[in-house]
């Protein structure tokens, strides 16, 4: 593409963005521990809704983009559930977001339309509850906790499922208005 | 039947790749029950508290007639644990979110309840597993 017919970003919409994403990160996060527990889930379990923004904002905004997102969203964990819950939850967090740009932007099961967005749901949802339980297991010095890795595998392709078919429909419609609002 | 529903998901947008990773993760996951750590052959019911990793306070629950409230008072916070004949629970914690209180009673094999700002873990050992599902409280 020729440099003068370049489209460049919209900065201060790119802004904007970033700050709406981010807040309804933070939102969802909010309203989820709002959430009683749902049945047939462990206990502290959650669906991840505010995963969604994230693997949203991954196929639209760039790497730096949702990682600004996912570091605003683990702030707020941080100044509100206290530095052990912020530790363990960023830890799957970390976990969950490298898998989720491995399997977007490297792999090539998503690329070549192998798996959908649902597909890098459930797999992020599984990799986050994996990365906590062994946060967890260090935190607390007990390696009992692995007893729950099976429960915490079997919600997350629930939770992962979920979240993957509100990505699925949402993403398309988001990713083209957004590309309208962002370039110019 | 089962075309049905793949249809249905097809709508969703979910592919065949989608379908084998949730079966893969559903299979580990009965995988790694099977292979689970924590049963113990005891027939008697034990709460064990452990703080940092180590055992601070083990209570026979089948010896319990009367229920009583423990407190344990670490690094400066409080948690008081109340302990019934089968059942220990957490019933106060200086933690911020009270994911361990609201754990409520733990009384199978296995079950735990975790206060990690305090850095405690209960844990139940003996007596008959629980066939609800349980797992960490964060």
């Amino acid at each position: 593409m020729n440099k003068s017919t370049k489209q460049k970003p919209n900065y201060p919409m790119l802004i904007s963005i970033y700050g709406i994403l981010s807040s309804l990160a933070i939102c969802l996060s909010y309203l989820e521990s709002l959430i009683p527990q749902i049945p047939f889930f462990p206990p502290g379990a959650k669906l991840g809704l505010s995963n969604v923004i994230i693997l949203l904002s991954l196929t639209f905004l760039g790497i730096k983009g949702s990682l600004f997102i996912f570091l605003a969203k683990s702030l707020f964990a941080l100044l509100t559930r206290g530095v052990f819950a912020f530790l363990i939850g960023f830890s799957g967090g970390v976990g969950a977001f490298a898998v989720s740009v491995i399997l977007l932007y490297v792999g090539r099961l998503y690329k070549r339309g192998y798996i959908s967005l649902a597909g890098v749901s459930i797999i992020s949802a599984a990799v986050f509850n994996v990365f906590q339980l062994i946060a967890a297991v260090i935190v607390t010095g007990t390696n009992f906790l692995s007893a729950y890795l099976p429960f915490m595998l079997f919600a997350s392709v629930v939770s992962g499922l979920i979240t993957g078919i509100i990505l699925n429909l949402s993403a398309p419609t988001v990713k083209k208005s957004a590309a309208k609002l962002i370039l110019r | 039947m089962i075309k049905d529903r793949l249809t249905e998901l097809n709508k969703a947008g979910i592919k065949k790749g989608d379908v084998i990773i949730a079966l893969i993760l559903v299979l580990a996951s009965f995988l790694a029950l099977l292979y689970s750590p924590g049963s113990s052959d005891s027939t008697e019911k034990y709460a064990i508290l452990y703080h940092k990793g180590e055992e601070i306070d083990r209570i026979n629950l089948d010896s319990i007639d009367n229920p009583y409230e423990k407190p344990y008072i670490l690094n400066g916070l409080k948690a008081i644990i109340r302990y019934e004949k089968g059942s220990a629970a957490f019933i106060y914690s200086d933690c911020r979110d009270k994911l361990c209180i609201e754990r409520g009673q733990i009384k199978g094999q296995a079950d735990a309840s975790v206060c990690l700002p305090l850095n405690l873990v209960l844990i139940i050992e003996g007596g008959e597993r629980e066939k609800d599902m349980d797992a960490v409280v964060y």
